[in-house]
């Protein structure tokens, strides 16, 4: 769609954005025979294809397979120089193998089992609401994680288009987030969480946090039937419960190992079905994504797309894809080979919301030169997708007990919702009751 | 309000000062050798701190079961494939757990990584070296073939000998298997080599990531190591 188009057509753009699951691990069924048999998208069409063979600790060579939904043992590796050993780079070849996954799961876990759950493949009886959005809508298959990283990285590039860390280990750091941008704009924004949000984590957002800019997941339904069309927002992000927040207002739904996928595929569902009820629904677009792929097997090479800040933090790749739908009724029922990644949506922010031919950040620009498209490029004014459909419920909708590695993010939510309650006391815990727990368990 | 304080205080010195010594952390879990033939020998060793569980499916005689030191060893005799777990709790931290499965593949894949150090594409030929380890030394070979829908036009393979240290090489082609290496331990190097396939070249570089056969296993005379 141009920027007239977008103008004309879009009112309101919807984010998802779930946790640490690659392309084929949820959408390479696609491509198989078996399943979806679908030649236009590039998932795994043979397990047994030589070139998927990831060699683990003990040179045994382990393919891909089908893998139930459920919970895992634990966290999969996902650390920078984790994802650095399973993109394993051939000199000889000079590219990126993505053979270096169970070597890296092994490494990290001290397990060596005949099934590594890093090289597992859902499929669609395991979806029940991906698949049928993927089956009705555009599937990104060149729709990469944007950084070779973990989620805080990751979150930070797609939320500021830049980011201060290499790594997770505890808060984030201060920077211009696309809520300053929208600010700036003047355009109408809000957050609808199951749980805490994820910026909860930047200090200077949690004051934002007790405006109506971030409310409940459970206001979404009320705010869509009785807000006049100078009240609902122009953009919107919506945020699963993390299963690293120490304080829960609902049994989280992220899709982070050691989580299965069923938890969050009701979230979505949930989501999906309150908003393309509403008339609301025909002006808008639908995007759901993940920040990163969280250790899980892609065979298909990260893009050379170098970032670079002034403070070191260098990444001379994307990360692996991850499994990324729009939807609505400007999104064509197909697959796009497009290259994106999550600064797409930045872009697509800056066309609809900017003045003629703005950037959304120099560093958003620096991608878009370097090949990275704006999510504008596949979408397509014409395309008149405007049933609804519907999804079955997940056949097994269970949580995991707490994850066996304690991880960066969860001291950096534990450190973010004390200082919450330290420096705004009466209004956080009016506004989050949930916190009244835990600071008396505290 | 001093009461106040220090319910935000103490969650911080809490923190602070067991965030790095007290969470439970597995250091090993390992298994000597990993694949093996049926009542062979498998020394267990692990190291942890922490509680420990350790479960053994299916048990053997003298198979941990239950709580275990934090650091120990035991010999099990596996008669399957065997699965072994190790869960850790400790006083601050999450439970952390790791799972060791002890195989008996009949057919295992012997792939060399285009990654490997010892990569190599010249005159058309392109090469590497896969490393198979933690093999029972009486794990033997009995044939080596392609992989089904492999579509490579064969490959040539070179396999040292663990007991005599003598190379041993042959070629393998779609449909036809050889007994070349038979009885000889599975384990150690394989050196495989294949020409170019169409499509393919070594400047600029267009390789394939894994050149990959198929070793079949058997175990002798089926009796499986009792030693």
């Amino acid at each position: 769609m141009t920027p007239e188009e977008l103008k004309n057509k879009v009112d309101t753009i919807v984010v998802v954005m779930m946790e640490n699951r690659s392309f084929d691990n949820v959408l390479g069924y696609l491509r198989h025979p078996q399943f979806g048999n679908r030649s236009d998208v590039d998932g795994i069409e043979d397990l047994a294809n030589p070139g998927y063979i990831n060699l683990n600790l003990d040179g045994q060579g382990k393919s891909p397979f089908w893998l139930a939904d459920g919970a895992f043992i634990s966290d999969l590796p996902h650390s920078a120089d984790e994802v650095k050993l399973q993109m394993k780079l051939a000199r000889l070849a000079r590219r990126f193998t993505m053979t270096g996954f169970v070597e890296a799961y092994e490494s990290a876990f001290h397990s060596q089992v005949a099934d590594p759950p890093v090289m597992g493949l859902l499929r669609q009886s395991d979806l029940p609401t991906t698949s049928v959005l993927a089956d009705r809508y555009t599937v990104c298959d060149r729709w990469f994680s944007c950084v070779p990283s973990s989620t805080a990285p990751n979150r930070l590039m797609s939320m500021c288009g830049a980011t201060a860390l290499r790594d997770t280990h505890t808060l984030l750091p201060e920077q211009p987030t696309v809520y300053d941008w929208l600010l700036e704009h003047g355009v109408r924004w809000r957050v609808y969480s199951a749980g805490f949000p994820f910026f909860a984590l930047m200090p200077r957002v949690l004051s934002l946090m007790l405006t109506g800019h971030f409310r409940r997941l459970e206001d979404l339904p009320r705010d869509l039937a009785t807000e006049g069309p100078d009240e609902w927002p122009q953009v919107i992000f919506i945020e699963p419960e993390y299963y690293d927040s120490p304080v829960h207002f609902r049994p989280p739904c992220d899709n982070h190992p050691p989580l299965g996928m069923a938890p969050g595929e009701s979230f979505v569902a949930q989501v999906y079905r309150t908003l393309a009820a509403s008339p609301r629904w025909q002006r808008s677009v639908f995007v759901l994504t993940y920040d990163e792929h969280g250790g899980f097997f892609d065979h298909v090479p990260p893009l050379p797309v170098t970032y670079r800040n002034a403070n070191g933090v260098a990444f001379d790749t994307t990360g692996p894809r991850t499994p990324t739908i729009v939807a609505g009724p400007y999104a064509r029922r197909g697959v796009s080979h497009a290259h994106l990644d999550n600064t797409s949506i930045l872009q697509l922010l800056a066309e609809r919301f900017g003045t003629g031919g703005e950037s959304f950040s120099r560093d958003v620009l620096d991608r878009r030169n370097q090949g990275i498209a704006s999510l504008s490029t596949i979408l397509d004014a014409a395309a008149n997708n405007t049933q609804m459909f519907t999804f079955a419920t997940p056949a097994n909708v269970n949580v995991p007990p707490a994850p066996a590695v304690p991880s960066g993010l969860q001291t950096a939510f534990d450190t973010a919702l004390r200082d919450l309650v330290s420096r705004h006391q009466t209004e956080a815990l009016i506004k989050y009751p949930e916190l009244r727990g835990f600071v008396r368990a505290a | 309000m001093a009461g106040q304080g220090m319910v935000r205080i103490w969650p911080w010195l809490v923190a602070a000062s067991c965030s790095a010594c007290c969470h439970p952390k597995i250091a090993k879990l390992e298994a000597t050798p990993r694949h093996v033939c049926p009542g062979e020998r498998v020394e267990l060793v692990w190291e942890f701190s922490g509680s420990g569980t350790m479960t053994v499916t299916p048990s053997t005689a003298s198979a941990p079961a239950g709580h275990v030191a934090d650091r120990g060893t035991a010999s099990i005799q596996p008669m399957a494939p065997t699965r072994v777990e190790l869960r850790v709790t400790r006083t601050f931290g999450a439970p952390t757990g790791a799972q060791l499965d002890i195989e008996m593949a009949q057919g295992e894949s012997v792939a060399a990584s285009i990654a490997d150090d010892s990569a190599a594409c010249s005159a058309g030929v392109v090469s590497s070296t896969a490393h198979l380890r933690n093999f029972a030394p009486d794990l033997a070979v009995a044939l080596v073939g392609m992989q089904p829908g492999d579509s490579r036009a064969g490959y040539d393979v070179t396999h040292v000998d663990a007991r005599t240290h003598q190379p041993v090489t042959a070629h393998v082609a779609p449909a036809a298997p050889t007994d070349r290496f038979a009885g000889m331990p599975i384990g150690g190097d394989w050196v495989i080599s294949s020409p170019l396939a169409a499509g393919e070249s070594c400047d600029p570089p267009s390789l394939p990531n894994n050149l990959v056969v198929v070793a079949y296993t058997n175990c002798g005379d089926g009796e499986g190591d009792q030693r």
